[in-house]
């Protein structure tokens, strides 16, 4: 859901890019905090996979695709903060690099990915963060409902460009990225498990690895 | 196993993803595409206001397709690579 440049109004992508500048410098802040073990160089390591993740779109029933968005990914492995400065670095190369995304819309994109999509991960990993029994089902929602509060995120942005009726991008965006965000919960959990398996050592954020 | 050689399978796994896995990607339109499409917005779009050294994930400048999708996927996975790391280390020097 990388909106290109013309699609959204000038007020639109100038306020996102503002709030979305204030955000991604609160996030580089607060993350320092979650570096402090020396466990694995996982900013670069996480959002290179990521990168390469996004590039592999996954057909969904009625004629449209996705990608892996890694957002809920993101959080499990690094936390909130760190997974937000993770996303908007590859948001902000694939923009600049590879024109997927407009400039204009960049900040908007972050803002829908790198934070909404994010800490609604982070929220839903937080609420089944009390049982190591409910990690896969706090794994699965995060992963499901990041996408679908992104692409929400995004419907709103659209609606306020004057592109189509609320009721009608709305419902359209939400339905869409719904089966998406199937794909996302499968690809999460099977990469997530995968990589504890790999590094028993990283400490993951909420989930204490020894419960998994 | 120990820790670099187990990053280095990581990072192997992520260049395989970017290189040969990315060739099985879908060309139908995303989500957001698709909505543009039934909706009629889609012919909003302009033109990107900066010019991107490779658009749609390929170096203009590199005939063949295939080599030049798959530079471009390693440049790419290398830049993110280099800047998640580089701001690794700036934030763990604070």
């Amino acid at each position: 859901m990388h909106i290109p440049d013309g699609f959204l109004k000038n007020e639109v992508w100038i306020p996102a890019a503002c709030v979305s500048i204030t955000l991604v410098s609160i996030a580089i802040k607060k993350s320092n905090n979650t570096l402090s073990d020396k466990s694995i160089p996982r900013l670069g390591i996480i959002s290179a996979f990521i990168f390469a993740a996004q590039m592999i779109n996954f057909p969904v029933a009625g004629g449209t695709s996705g990608h892996l968005l890694g957002a809920a990914l993101a959080v499990a492995l690094m936390g909130p903060w760190l997974a937000s400065v993770s996303l908007s670095l590859v948001l902000i190369i694939q923009c600049l690099i590879f024109q997927d995304g407009g400039l204009t819309a960049l900040g908007a994109n972050i803002f829908n990915m790198a934070f909404v999509g994010v800490f609604s991960a982070y929220f839903i990993q937080k609420l089944f963060s009390f049982s190591p029994k409910l990690l896969n089902t706090g794994i699965i929602l995060s992963s499901f409902f990041s996408v679908v509060a992104a692409s929400f995120a995004c419907s709103i942005e659209l609606y306020f460009s004057d592109l189509a009726p609320f009721n009608v991008v709305v419902p359209a965006m939400l339905i869409v990225h719904c089966l998406i965000g199937i794909g996302e919960a499968l690809i999460t959990l099977a990469v997530y498990k995968s990589i504890c398996k790999i590094f028993p050592e990283i400490n993951i954020f909420g989930y204490k690895q020894k419960a998994v | 196993m120990n820790k670099s050689k187990k990053i280095i399978v990581l990072l192997v796994v992520i260049f395989i993803l970017a290189t040969v896995l990315s060739f099985f990607s879908s060309s139908l339109p995303d989500g957001l595409e698709f909505v543009a499409e039934k909706l009629g917005f889609a012919e909003k779009e302009t033109q990107a206001i900066v010019n991107s050294p490779a658009p749609d994930y390929s170096f203009g400048f590199i005939k063949d397709g295939t080599i030049s999708k798959i530079a471009a996927s390693i440049a790419g996975i290398t830049a993110v690579l280099l800047a998640g790391w580089g701001l690794e280390k700036l934030l763990r020097k604070k």
